[in-house]
């Protein structure tokens, strides 16, 4: 596929964290979205939810926003759904192979639809069936 | 005595779910987008947003062009929107035109220090020309002359402006 030279140069040499920031914010966004699609509901009702303009929920939507932990607790509450969740070292045992989940989408997690990720054998690190899903040897 | 300058719209990158496209006036070997990434490259103070903008584009371009990850910038009748729609940094805008999910054409950019983009000239004349490709694209596609395929923008991409 196509590639530009310049943007190239700047993938070259673009800080690591860069990525991790970007990735989460506009996975974070992607799974917004999907709540609000799944709860037939509209930025503005989240706003509504929220006491917030809808021009701040156009913000946080647009893939690129810094979320802070309390507002993205804040919009769990509201959804009734995960966002995100952190990995649990307490489980954590020499040899055993985990998962960790940085953003939870609609293929990885739901309530209804989760799936302990050590029941699934065939997972490899960053499969595109996990997006956004590492397994780590500890 | 008026003359006219031409412009094409040229594929930039292509991406597994949206191709990007940029113009180019004839008389210049670079696009307007490479443009915009060289000049922005050599400020320092905007590196992380030129990073973050960058990564966008490949988020972008891996997802697709969702409407809610642009800043309309037009009228409420055309397709001009900002890249990225917000940076807590700088007022960095890249202009494009979101054609569909799958196909945006870049423009050129830059900071944006003023409260209204028609307030700086440079910024102005990017969105104003931007305006105007939205509308002869959009006229050639009714007509046959342009046509989008999945991805691809296909057909006659040459325009003509009066200087």
């Amino acid at each position: 596929m196509k590639k530009n030279r310049i943007l190239n140069k700047i993938r070259k040499y673009r800080s690591k964290y860069v990525d991790i920031f970007v990735d989460y914010t506009f996975d974070l966004s992607h799974r917004i979205q999907f709540l609000l699609d799944q709860k037939s509901m509209e930025q503005k009702d989240l706003a509504k939810a929220l006491g917030k303009n809808e021009s701040e929920i156009s913000k946080w939507m647009s893939g690129s926003h810094n979320f802070t932990l309390k507002t993205i607790a804040r919009i769990e509450e509201v959804l009734g759904d995960k966002l995100l969740e952190i990995v649990n070292e307490e489980n954590i045992s020499k040899g055993e192979k985990v998962s960790v989940v940085f953003i939870n989408t609609e293929h990885t997690y739901t309530p209804r639809h989760y799936i302990p990720l050590r029941e699934s054998s065939h997972l490899k690190k960053y499969s595109p069936n996990y997006r956004n899903t590492v397994i780590a040897d500890c | 005595m008026n003359s006219n300058r031409e412009i094409i719209v040229e594929l930039f990158e292509e991406h597994s779910e949206v191709n990007f496209y940029s113009i180019r006036y004839s008389d210049n070997e670079l696009s307007e987008a490479d443009l915009f990434f060289d000049k922005v490259l050599d400020n320092e103070e905007l590196d992380e947003d030129v990073e973050i903008l960058s990564k966008l584009l490949d988020k972008i371009g891996e997802n697709g062009a969702e409407l809610r990850h642009f800043r309309h910038a037009g009228t409420k009748s055309d397709k001009v929107a900002a890249l990225p729609e917000y940076l807590s940094s700088t007022n960095l805008r890249l202009y494009a035109i979101r054609l569909n999910e799958k196909i945006v054409i870049l423009g050129n950019g830059g900071l944006k220090k003023t409260k209204t983009y028609n307030e700086d000239p440079f910024l102005n004349e990017c969105v104003e020309t931007l305006k105007q490709i939205d509308r002869f694209i959009g006229a050639r596609i009714k007509n046959g002359q342009t046509i989008v395929f999945r991805k691809e923008l296909m057909g006659n991409l040459k325009f003509y402006f009066k200087e």
